[in-house]
């Protein structure tokens, strides 16, 4: 079970250059088991290149990232999903032309030969109940509407009960009532026992969601805190609204 | 002996450098690689035979016309089956198999499968060094040069230069400010295929006209276009250079029949560590 | 005994017992020359299926197989003539050469996508093509290497030998097809960038995939060229792997019987006109490539889609 206090993810000093663009620079903070963590920030600040280098799609240059006891910080992104990270994206990264059920299956394939055909049905049934996706088990993926497709995609992440699931503004292009279900499903997430990163640009899921908020600019960490510090803390409005500092 | 080599050399990358241009061209423009150039390379030798042998065309003029015929028949290929536009360059790939399969099948029924030997009129010999070299290959330069010159200057002083470019940096944009995306690339890939059948032309007095002769000279040409980044013609013709120099030194100086095979591996390293290739996406595109 | 009962009750089994009755029967019957025909298609249909693995499954459009039906082929022939092995331990050999082979390619060549891998496999096929040629003490060159041992005297049994071989590789296709190996390559095909955050060690199964499919069109050359007792490197141009892609593409990517179809569209419907009339048998190639255009523009399911298509358009006159 979730035990709030103990870090899940440290990240230490990380930095990655894109040909002379620093996306992430010298970033430093922790994961808190349980918690749910807003990563916020204009765009371009790094947000994702720091989801996509916890995941292994970047190596870093520097820094060191410690998933529990376990150095991922170059690790390759198959070993580290089988480690308990999931992710979902931006884009709405699921296999469009198969049907809902094939996706989840897909997204249980790389441990489902060590599992009873039992259990497995049983796993499948759960999460598509759970991302309330029962209606649509036969669906094309790609005739869904783009709140299903989206939860569809939560849905691939969460299947193998990861320990740390890491969120791309999952509510773009939300209406405010998925944004609504949306904020739901993430809290019913958290108290499953799963840690949420959550990269989103919607202040009012965002505030709803975080127990606490990291701020980047440029790639650097400007802010740590509670929601209520964060939404007044001057360097993030000035980040944000792009005044010059005085 | 190898000022000879050198200057084989520089012919060699003569016509490949316009054949390369015609790819680049395509690629840069409509994003697929073009798989029928090789097969067009081949026909526009024999067409040029064909306007001298059987209808009595000199030399040179019939080069003029074979080149109109061919662009006409790359507008109707392009017209007929790749005008996907954006569509997925596997089935282009395939597309363009299918059409070499039918094009050299055509010429090996019309002209023949043995080697047809072309007479061109030029045929002092120049000798440069220790070498010598024909009249025809110093056409073929300065036909090459001209050439270069004049894609350069089609693209940076016309409008239609500009809609090409614009095209092949971002294709919605451009059709958002009004570009007929669709004649650029129609044009685009007729001026493409006009360039590899003149290739073809020039190189068929030297190496005699099969109807397969395009298969090593378009993946050749792939190649060119890759090391030098596809959609780039400084590339291009950097990436020609390159490979037409390796190719004819490693076929004199190591053996006949490995320098293609050294080119292409050349090309597989290149590729695997930087696919952009010398002057990509990263470097500037004409 | 349930599985059986099962089967027993699908249309689909016997229409596939009969035309393996089909099969069996047909070549007691045909001509020499037919003969020659249908062991040549056999052959193509096998390599294009495991072509249709690596493409149609896969989603990677590779244009040198048969760099790896000439490696099981040369194996054979120089196992046998050069080294003189019995033919059928060169057959044994063909498949583990080819194997080593595939997996060694596959290492460079699957961090391609799509047309660079597609054009990066031409060039393959043109180094492959230039090392056959140059190397004649090797591999005879042009001249070829005569003399290669027959597996199995007739050419009946030969035909009979491939059919095996093609049962062989159709049923471990359907096999792969509904196991999680299946899943796995289709994950790759329809987005290969998502794949790993499932959990997937995707490189592992492309490899495997590769080399595995490599080396079972090895096998399918071996067999071929020790039937042909000759082999040259004529053979193994830079153009020589479409007729597998033709053949794949024709038939359906993507489904175990798609190169089946292929094969017969391809291979046999040319050698039918043949039979109508000697000039309709010089516009072979361009059939094939008009087909081929048809196909990859109109009907991108091959023949199958087709298939499916008119069996969709029926069921649903029926449900009316």
């Amino acid at each position: 079970m979730a035990d709030t206090g103990k870090t899940i993810l440290e990240i230490r000093d990380l930095s990655k250059n894109f040909g002379g663009i620093r996306a992430v620079d010298d970033l430093t903070f922790d994961v808190k088991e349980g918690e749910i963590l807003g990563l916020l920030g204009p765009n371009g600040s790094g947000k994702t290149t720091l989801f996509n280098l916890i995941t292994g799609v970047y190596t870093a240059d520097s820094g060191r990232i410690k998933f529990r006891t376990d150095d991922i910080t170059n690790d390759l992104s198959y070993r580290i999903a089988l480690k308990g990270i999931s992710r979902t994206f931006q884009s709405t990264k699921v296999f469009h032309t198969q049907t809902v059920l094939d996706n989840i299956a897909t997204a249980m394939i790389a441990r489902a030969r060590t599992r009873r055909i039992s259990e497995t049905r049983q796993k499948v049934a759960d999460i598509l109940d759970f991302t309330h996706l029962g209606d649509a088990k036969t669906a094309i993926a790609g005739d869904l509407t783009h709140a299903a497709q989206r939860r569809l995609m939560v849905a691939m992440a969460l299947v193998e009960d990861p320990d740390l699931l890491l969120l791309d503004e999952i509510t773009a292009g939300m209406s405010g009532e998925e944004c609504n279900e949306m904020i739901d499903m993430a809290k019913r997430i958290r108290d499953r026992g799963t840690t949420i990163v959550l990269i989103e640009h919607n202040m009012k899921v965002a505030m709803a969601l975080s127990d606490r908020i990291v701020v980047l600019n440029f790639g650097r960490k400007i802010a740590e805190g509670a929601p209520e510090e964060i939404t007044t803390n001057e360097t993030v409005l000035e980040a944000y609204l792009g005044r010059e500092e005085a | 002996m190898i000022t000879q080599v050198i200057l084989n050399a520089v012919v060699e990358t003569a016509i490949y450098v316009i054949m390369a241009l015609g790819l680049t061209l395509i690629f840069g423009v409509m994003k697929i690689p073009n798989l029928t150039h090789g097969a067009m390379y081949a026909m526009g030798a024999f067409i040029h035979y064909s306007l001298i042998e059987w209808f009595g065309v000199p030399f040179v003029p019939a080069l003029f016309i074979a080149a109109l015929l061919t662009f006409g028949g790359g507008a109707i290929l392009e017209r007929v089956f790749f005008r996907k536009g954006g569509g997925s360059p596997v089935i282009a790939i395939i597309a363009g198999i299918g059409l070499t399969y039918v094009l050299v099948n055509v010429m090996t029924n019309v002209w023949g499968a043995w080697p047809l030997r072309i007479q061109t009129p030029f045929r002092h010999m120049l000798r440069i060094g220790g070498g010598a070299i024909s009249s025809h290959n110093i056409v073929i330069i300065i036909v090459s040069i001209a050439i270069t010159v004049l894609l350069y200057a089609l693209l940076k002083w016309t409008k239609f230069g500009c809609a090409i470019r614009a095209v092949s940096q971002d294709r919605e944009e451009a059709s958002l400010i009004g570009v007929n995306v669709n004649t650029v690339g129609l044009v685009t890939f007729a001026i493409g295929t006009m360039l590899a059948s003149i290739g073809g032309m020039f190189a068929a007095p030297i190496t005699a006209a099969t109807p397969t002769m395009g298969g090593t000279a378009e993946t050749m040409g792939f190649a060119i276009i890759i090391l030098g980044g596809m959609g780039s013609l400084g590339g291009a013709i950097i990436g020609a250079c390159l490979l037409g120099f390796v190719d004819v030194f490693v076929t004199s100086y190591v053996s006949g029949g490995w320098g293609g095979a050294v080119a292409f591996v050349f090309m597989i390293v290149v590729i695997l560590i930087r696919p952009s290739g010398l002057f990509g996406k990263k470097g500037r595109q004409i | 005994m349930d599985f059986i009962s099962n089967l027993l009750r699908k249309k689909s089994t016997y229409i596939f017992l009969a035309c393996l009755i089909f099969v069996v029967i047909l070549p007691l019957h045909s001509s020499g020359y037919v003969l020659r025909v249908m062991i040549t298609m056999a052959s193509g249909i096998i390599a294009a299926m495991c072509l249709n693995v690596v493409l149609g499954y896969m989603g990677y459009p590779s244009l040198c197989q048969n760099v790896f039906y000439g490696v099981g082929a040369y194996t054979m022939a120089l196992a046998t003539v050069k080294l003189g092995f019995s033919p059928w331990t060169a057959l044994l050999l063909s498949p583990i050469v080819t194997f080593i082979i595939g997996y060694l390619a596959a290492i460079p060549f699957l961090k391609l996508r799509s047309m660079f891998f597609a054009i990066a496999t031409l060039a393959f096929t043109g180094v492959v093509a230039a090392v056959l040629i140059n190397l004649p003490n090797l591999t005879g060159s042009n001249a070829g290497l005569r003399g290669i041992p027959r597996l199995v005297k007739s050419d009946i049994t030969f035909f009979y030998l491939e059919i095996a071989l093609m049962l062989i590789v159709l049923i471990l296709t359907v096999l792969m097809s509904r196991s999680f190996w299946g899943k796995i390559l289709i994950a790759i095909r329809e987005d290969e960038d998502l794949a790993p955050h499932l959990g997937i060690n995707v490189t592992k199964y492309k490899r495997l995939t590769f080399a595995v499919t490599s080396a079972a069109t090895g096998v399918a050359g071996a067999i071929f060229f020790s039937y042909q007792t000759f082999i040259s490197s004529n053979y193994f141009t830079i153009g020589s792997s479409f007729t597998a892609l033709a053949v794949a593409v024709v038939g359906g990517g993507g489904t175990a019987l798609g190169p089946i179809f292929g094969g017969l569209v391809v291979v046999g419907a040319p050698e039918v006109f043949r039979g109508m009339s000697e000039t309709l048998s010089l516009w072979r190639p361009a059939f094939v490539g008009v087909v081929l255009v048809a196909v990859i523009l109109l009907s991108p399911g091959g023949v199958v889609g087709i298939f499916q298509s008119v069996v969709g358009y029926f069921k649903k006159r029926g449900a009316r």
